[in-house]
C-alpha cells in the first residue's frame, strides 16, 4: 500500500505538473501586446517569396531554387490521374503530413467536427483564457479541415497501386492511404528539373533508409553461436514478464492488494536477464565495418543534398538525416534519436546527423539549449529558400491551431519570420537563432 | 481545479519525503541509526503546546494502526522526541516546519529509484554508460546517508501522520509561517505566480535552496493570474524557453546555499544533464553552464537573476 501510494503520487504529480505546464503556456498570449497586427486575409496565405525574405534582419546568403514554392495546398479542381504532375502528387504527399490527424478522424467518425474537436483538444487552454480561441483561429481550423477533406476527396479518387501486405503488417485506412500515395509518388515520372530533384532526393532516401536498417541489423548481433544458452534465457525472461504482467493487472484493479517491492525485484531480475541475453550476442565487427561504409557513400550524398537550393530537397533530405519521423515541429534537430539503444550489441553511435554538426560548430553541448535555437534556425533558413512559410505555410499553424499549447492568434496571421522575430521570440533567443541561422548559411549557402 | 492544485502542491511537499519509505532501506538505516542518535533539543525552539497536540496527533494515528495505547504513548513521545533531535540538525532553518519540509524535498531525487536503472525512462531502452552508472551509485549512496541521518521520517507511521504533523506543528520563522498557513487552510495560494514569487524571495532571504527548487516546479503553474516572471522582463511568447531560462537563473541562484547540494553532481538538474549526454556526469551547475548556453540565454538568464534578487518577502 505504501509504496503503491508513492508510485502513484510521483505519478499524479509528474502528471499534473506536465497538464500545468501545458496549460500555462497560453497565458503570455493575453498579456502582449500586439503591434503591427494584420488582419488575416485569405490572399495572404499565399505568401510571396519575396515578401517572406525582406523579413529577417540578416542580409540572405543564399538564392533560393527558380520555381517557388509558395504554397503546399493542393487545388480543389477535379483531376484525374493523367492531369497529375509529379509536383502535384509530391504536394499532396506534404498537405497529407499536416493534415493526418483530420484525415484519420475524418476516415474514423462518421460526422467529425473539426471546430468542436479542437474546442475539445484546447479544453485547458479555454478553462485559462476566456478570449480562447479567438474567431482567427476558428477560421484557420475550419479552412485547414476543409483542405484536408479535399485532399482526402482527391487523393481517394486516384487509382492508388496496392501495399504489400506480405508481411502480414496492418495499418489503419489513414496510413495505408499515405503509404500508398508514397508509393504512388514514386512510381511517377519527373519531368521538369524540379521535379527530377525532387524524386532525385527521395530516392536515394529510399536507399539511405535501407543502408541504415542494414547497419543496426548487423549491430543488433546474432544468437546462432549462443542459440541455447540464449533460448534458455528468453524463456525465464518470457515467464518474468508474465508475472509482471499479471502483478501490474492486480494494480490497476486494485493497488491496495499488490506488493510493489515484487515489481521492483521482478524489473531488476529482467534487467539482470537481458544483460546475459544482449553478452550473449555476438556481432561481426568485418561486417558492420562494411556495412558503415556502404551506409556512409549514400549519407555522403544526401547530406550534399542539404546544399540544394531548392525547399523541397532540402526538407526531405533534412527530415531525413535527423532520424526525426515524428514530431514535425522538430525540424532541424531532434536529440532522441534512436540509434539502436539495448537493441542493438553495439549502437551505431558513428552516425552524425545535420544538427550534431551544427552543434559542433556553435560549441554549446546541451540538448536543451541547442534546441531552444536550432529548430527556428533550420526553419528561417528553409524560409529564405522559398518555402511556404506565410501564415498557412509549413510550420506557423503548428502556433496557430495544430499543435497542443502555446497556440497564439498572432502566428496565424504573420509568415514564420514575421511570427518569429516580432511575436514569438524575444531579443536575445533571436539573437541567438540568428548567429545559428549564419552557420547553416555557412553550412549549406556557400 | 484551485482544490486540486492545492492538493498537489501539498501532495508535492508530503509526497517528496515518502518517497523514503521503501522497507529495505527502513529497515537497514533504522538498524544503523538506533546507535548514532542522541538526545540533544537544545536547539529547538517549538512552542510546545503544539508539541504535545503534535504527539496526540500521532497518538491517535498509532491507536489506528491497532497499537495499545499506552505503548502508543510511549513510543510516540519517543517517536516525536527522535523526529525533532533529527531535524535539530537545522541543515536548513533552525525552524522544524521548515527544516522537516526542506529535508522532504531534499528527498525528491530518492524517492522513484528503488526499482532499478529501469525507474528512469532513459534507461528503459538502453544501459547507463559507466559515467551514467557512476552518478545512479553516487544518488543511491546519497539517499542511503538520508536515510541514515532522517531515519524517523522514513518511520510508516509519518505515511499517515505527516500531513496533519506538519499542519498541527507551529512554526516559528517567517517561512515557516508562510507555508504554514497555506497547507493548515488547504486552500490554494490567491495568485500562484505570487506565491512562486514567494518561494524566491524565501529562498534567497533565508537561505534554502529547497524552496528555489519548489519553485521551478511551480514555473509552469502560473497561469491563473500571470506567469511567475512578468511579461516585461523577458518579452516574448515562446513559454518553453522563458520555463528553461527561469529553471536555469532559480538554480543558479540555489547554488548558493547548503553547500550547493541543488547543483552538485548528483542533483535532479544534473542528473537530468547527465542521463541525456554523459559528458555531463559529475559535473556541477556551474561547469554545465560554461559549456552549454548561448550568448543570449546567458543574458536572460542574468537578467532574471537580478530580477528574482530585487523581490521582496510577502
Amino acid at each position: 500500500m505504501k509504496k503503491g501510494f508513492v508510485f502513484l503520487l510521483l505519478i499524479v504529480i509528474i502528471l499534473a505538473l506536465w497538464w500545468i505546464y501545458q496549460s500555462s503556456l497560453e497565458a503570455q498570449k493575453k498579456q502582449s501586446t500586439s503591434p503591427n497586427v494584420v488582419s488575416f486575409v485569405a490572399a495572404e496565405s499565399q505568401t510571396t517569396k519575396s515578401e517572406i525574405r525582406k523579413k529577417p534582419t540578416q542580409p540572405k546568403q543564399s538564392e533560393p531554387s527558380s520555381e517557388i514554392t509558395t504554397t503546399i495546398h493542393f487545388s480543389d479542381k477535379t483531376i484525374t490521374d493523367s492531369e497529375l504532375s509529379y509536383l502535384d502528387v509530391y504536394r499532396m504527399t506534404r498537405q497529407f503530413e499536416s493534415c493526418q490527424n483530420v484525415i484519420y478522424r475524418l476516415q474514423e467518425e462518421d460526422s467529425f467536427d473539426p471546430v468542436a474537436s479542437f474546442k475539445k483538444r484546447t479544453q485547458h487552454l479555454q478553462a485559462l483564457y476566456p478570449d480562447f480561441p479567438t474567431p482567427t483561429q476558428i477560421s484557420a481550423v475550419t479552412q485547414h479541415a476543409n483542405q484536408c477533406e479535399q485532399l482526402l476527396n482527391t487523393v481517394q479518387s486516384l487509382d492508388l497501386p496496392d501495399l504489400d501486405t506480405s508481411d502480414g503488417k496492418t495499418y489503419a485506412p489513414m496510413y495505408q492511404l499515405k503509404r500508398r500515395l508514397k508509393k504512388y509518388l514514386l512510381s511517377l515520372q519527373p519531368k521538369s528539373p524540379k521535379e527530377r530533384a525532387i524524386a532525385e532526393v527521395l530516392n536515394l532516401i529510399v536507399n539511405w533508409q535501407k543502408h541504415y536498417k542494414q547497419v543496426l541489423v548487423i549491430s543488433t548481433g546474432e544468437e546462432e553461436t549462443n542459440k541455447v544458452e540464449i533460448e534458455a534465457l528468453k524463456e525465464q525472461l518470457s515467464l518474468l514478464r508474465n508475472e509482471q504482467l499479471e502483478f501490474s493487472q492486480q494494480h490497476h484493479d486494485s493497488s491496495d492488494s499488490v506488493d510493489l517491492s515484487r515489481i521492483g525485484e521482478i524489473l531488476i531480475e529482467i534487467e539482470k536477464l537481458e544483460k546475459q541475453v544482449f553478452e550473449l550476442k555476438l556481432v561481426n565487427p568485418e561486417a558492420r565495418e562494411q556495412a558503415i561504409e556502404a551506409f556512409e557513400t549514400v549519407n555522403e550524398l544526401l547530406f550534399t543534398q542539404l546544399k540544394s537550393r531548392d525547399p523541397d530537397v532540402f526538407y526531405e533530405a533534412q527530415k531525413t538525416l535527423e532520424l526525426n519521423t515524428r514530431n514535425y515541429r522538430d525540424f532541424g534537430y531532434f536529440p532522441y534519436k534512436d540509434h539502436g539503444g539495448k537493441k542493438l550489441k553495439v549502437p551505431f553511435v558513428e552516425y552524425v546527423s545535420p544538427g550534431d554538426v551544427i552543434k559542433d560548430i556553435l560549441g554549446f553541448d546541451d540538448n536543451e539549449s541547442f534546441g531552444l535555437v536550432i529548430n527556428y534556425a533550420t526553419q528561417l533558413y528553409h524560409c529564405e529558400l522559398g518555402a511556404d512559410c506565410g501564415p498557412e505555410g509549413n510550420w506557423t499553424p503548428f502556433y496557430c491551431h495544430l499543435g497542443y499549447d502555446n497556440l497564439l492568434e498572432t502566428a496565424c496571421q504573420h509568415d514564420l519570420p514575421t511570427f518569429y522575430r516580432d511575436y514569438f521570440l524575444n531579443q536575445n533567443q533571436w539573437q541567438d537563432v540568428q548567429m545559428v541561422l549564419d552557420i547553416i548559411r555557412g553550412l549549406y549557402a556557400n | 481545479m484551485r482544490t486540486k492544485i492545492l492538493i498537489i502542491i501539498l501532495l508535492m511537499a508530503l509526497g517528496v519525503y515518502l518517497g523514503l519509505n521503501w522497507s529495505d532501506i527502513r529497515n537497514q538505516s533504522n538498524e544503523q541509526n538506533k546507535t548514532t542518535v542522541e538526545t540533544n533539543n537544545t536547539n529547538l525552539n517549538t512552542d510546545y503546546d503544539h508539541i504535545n497536540k503534535v504527539k496526540k496527533t500521532t497518538e491517535s494515528i498509532a491507536a489506528n494502526d491497532q497499537t495499545t495505547t499506552e505503548e502508543a504513548l510511549v513510543s510516540n513521545d519517543e517517536w516525536f522526541d527522535q523526529l525533532m533531535q533529527q531535524l535539530s540538525l537545522a541543515r536548513y532553518s533552525e525552524d522544524p516546519f521548515v527544516e522537516m519540509m526542506s529535508v522532504g524535498l531534499e528527498f525528491e531525487t530518492c524517492g522513484n529509484n528503488r526499482m532499478g536503472n529501469k525507474s528512469f525512462w532513459r534507461f528503459q531502452d538502453q544501459s547507463p554508460t559507466p559515467a551514467q552508472q557512476e552518478i545512479l551509485n553516487q544518488m543511491q549512496s546519497h539517499c542511503d546517508s538520508l536515510v541514515q541521518q532522517y531515519s524517523i521520517l522514513d518511520d510508516k507511521k509519518m505515511e499517515t501522520a505527516g500531513l496533519e504533523l506538519l499542519t498541527n506543528m507551529m512554526p516559528t520563522s517567517k517561512l515557516g509561517k508562510y507555508l504554514h498557513q497555506l497547507i493548515s487552510k488547504r486552500q490554494q495560494p490567491e495568485d500562484m505566480a505570487q506565491f512562486g514569487r514567494n518561494l524566491i524571495a524565501f529562498g534567497i532571504k533565508e537561505d534554502n535552496a529547497q524552496m528555489l527548487k519548489m519553485s521551478t516546479w511551480i514555473t509552469g503553474m502560473s497561469h491563473n493570474s500571470e506567469p511567475i516572471v512578468p511579461a516585461h522582463i523577458l518579452k516574448g511568447q515562446n513559454q518553453p524557453y522563458i520555463n528553461a531560462v527561469t529553471q536555469m537563473a532559480i538554480t543558479s541562484l540555489a547554488c548558493e546555499y547548503q553547500n550547493g547540494l541543488t547543483c552538485a553532481p548528483t542533483s535532479s538538474f544534473m542528473q537530468t544533464k547527465c542521463f541525456d549526454d554523459e559528458h555531463f556526469c559529475g559535473m556541477d551547475f556551474s561547469q554545465w553552464y560554461e559549456l552549454a548556453v548561448t550568448p543570449g540565454i546567458a543574458a536572460d538568464v542574468q537578467l532574471l537573476k537580478q530580477y528574482f534578487q530585487s523581490l521582496k518577502l510577502p
